[in-house]
């Protein structure tokens, strides 16, 4: 699966999260960028991910993203 | 030392002169030697608690560091948190623990030999709390868990971390600065820039005009009725509570403001703590621009790691995480039931918040902007207004008192006290919920940084003159000093 392809699920994946469905996902959108998206949603977030891709990430990598681009780095290497 | 005091106001010109008339690699030995001079003035007796976190704490970030082995890592870091905890909890909360397990053992004797109980008094000891020491380990806990993460490397320079954790305008109430904000700001060269010194000035001049012409100001009203509770009515109260939450607001970000100030006429940079948080239309909202400092710190070091950790438990993790998050927020203001209170009102209504979410946004479709704004931010402050309450309150019951009069006891008449009081406190509310709104809806209009220079000369003379006139000057110190 390209990286591309991965955003556009993710993209859905927050649509469906956030209740939003005016949210469109770039690879430098960051919490700072949308409303919904803050600590509190954050974390539903992950386990819609996780649940979606069937992937587990460790509290390290969550920690490091900065941006929905590192978060789609760290999906793209576990079903690499 | 205080910084609406004389003494500061004579220290801060000495230490400013001396700064800029010795050389950059020279400066910082002044910061630390002028903070531990500030430090002690007040604070003697407990110089040897600071000094003890920050050895502590210098050292077990290099060993961690130097050692690959995780396990020694672990240890070191352990080690570390112990001594900073141990420390906090010692002098903050040993009485309160104390005072928990014997009211225990009393409720088992009376339960077991009801009519035999003796009055035995609970220990309490004489301690004196050190001056900052909640922002201090907060401060040198967030280091060593950055260094334990490996996202910062330890700082090597013993003077430059001392200098970290005791410079003075954050140390004794914030704002709870990283290490990695301030350690680089030490090493940069620091030219005299006119602009910035004044810029720096004129914050401090607006902290001390919230301070001592807002929020002592509204003190007399608030401590005349709060103190006296069982004398007022429902109204009185209600009035008195509201009155509270913007003197809670002036006096705390009067402070910031000052602390921001003094830090920005020596070239530094301190995080913000407060950016409009009345215009929240949320409590969640309210939280991210409320005393940002520690709620970023408590959500990056407590709250995250929590609900990541339980995030197979899905919703109830972040129901959960919240809970524990701001009961040990609402535990770190003091040891006191009162302040337990204060943080899990704070955590019910973040879940009740983040539990309907979905269903609230559905509402808001219906209504229009404006008006969900409005609604928004006065359910916010007065929610916010409420929980206060338990927090202004010496116990736990004195809170739950005024409550139910406030719901019990509404009537036409109140209070005014003095009518110089009453008024001169509405006029302060009047000034700063002008300036929070056109802060946040016109922020290009600025009196204190007004293209005219006349402007300019003629807000700050108002302020000097209001301060000079309406100011309280014996209004005590600031109210988040006791945290």
């Amino acid at each position: 699966m390209e990286k591309s392809d991965i955003l556009k699920e993710v993209n859905e994946i927050y649509i469906d999260e956030l209740d939003n469905d005016e949210i469109v996902l770039t690879f430098e959108t960051s919490a700072n960028d949308i409303d919904e998206w803050d600590s509190l949603s954050h974390v539903m977030l992950i386990v819609a991910i996780e649940k979606h891709f069937k992937v587990r990430f460790n509290s390290s990598e969550i920690r490091g993203w900065n941006n929905v681009g590192e978060m789609c780095d760290s999906i793209f290497n576990h079903i690499g | 030392m205080i910084f609406n005091s004389i003494n500061y106001f004579l220290f801060l010109p000495i230490v400013f002169l001396l700064y800029y008339l010795i050389p950059n690699r020279f400066r910082w030995i002044l910061l630390l030697v002028s903070s531990t001079v500030f430090y002690s003035i007040g604070g003697v007796e407990t110089i040897a608690v600071p000094i003890i976190i920050i050895i502590s704490t210098f050292v077990s970030a290099i060993l961690i560091e130097r050692n690959s082995d995780p396990g020694i890592k672990k240890r070191y870091f352990w080690l570390g948190l112990i001594i900073n905890l141990g420390l906090l909890v010692f002098f903050k909360y040993i009485n309160f623990f104390i005072a928990t397990v014997f009211d225990g053992f009393e409720i088992v004797k009376k339960m077991s030999h009801e009519g035999l109980v003796n009055t035995y008094q609970p220990i309490e000891l004489q301690l004196i709390v050190p001056l900052g020491i909640s922002y201090i380990t907060f401060q040198a806990i967030g280091y060593l868990i950055e260094i334990k993460r490996g996202s910062h490397i330890a700082e090597k320079n013993f003077g430059y971390f001392a200098t970290y954790l005791m410079f003075f305008p954050k140390l004794l109430s914030g704002p709870i600065e990283r290490a990695h904000n301030f350690l680089p700001q030490l090493q940069l060269e620091h030219k005299f820039d006119y602009d910035q010194v004044v810029q720096g000035l004129k914050r401090i001049l607006w902290g001390l005009f919230l301070k001592v012409a807002i929020a002592n100001r509204l003190a007399l009203y608030t401590s005349a009725v709060l103190d006296n509770s069982e004398h007022h009515t429902g109204t009185t109260l209600l009035i008195a509570s509201l009155f509270y939450t913007l003197q809670m607001f002036t006096d705390f970000s009067g402070y910031t403001d000052m602390a921001i100030g003094s830090a920005q006429v020596f070239g530094y940079k301190l995080t913000e703590n407060f950016n409009a948080p009345f215009s929240a239309k949320s409590i969640a909202d309210f939280w991210r621009k409320w005393h940002i400092t520690l709620s970023s710190w408590v959500n990056d070091y407590i709250y995250t790691p929590i609900v990541i950790n339980k995030r197979d438990w899905g919703k109830s993790a972040v129901v959960y995480a919240g809970m524990v998050t701001f009961l040990i927020l609402g535990f770190w203001h003091g040891a006191s039931w009162n302040y337990i209170i204060f943080g899990f009102l704070q955590g019910v209504i973040l879940a009740i918040e983040f539990l309907t979410r979905k269903s609230r946004k559905k509402m808001r479709k219906h209504i229009p902007n404006w008006l969900n704004s409005i609604i928004g931010m006065c359910y916010t402050f007065l929610f916010f207004t409420f929980s206060l309450i338990f927090f202004r309150a010496y116990t736990a019951s004195d809170g739950i008192y005024i409550v139910s009069k406030i719901f019990t006891d509404l009537g036409a008449t109140f209070y005014m006290g003095d009518i110089g009081i009453f008024s001169y406190s509405l006029i302060g509310i009047l000034i700063v919920a002008i300036q929070g709104i056109v802060s946040v809806y016109y922020p290009k209009f600025k009196l204190l940084n007004n293209d005219s220079r006349y402007i300019r000369f003629l807000t700050i003379l108002f302020l000097v003159v209001y301060i000079i006139s309406f100011g309280v000057f014996d209004g005590g110190q600031f109210i988040y000093f006791q945290f």
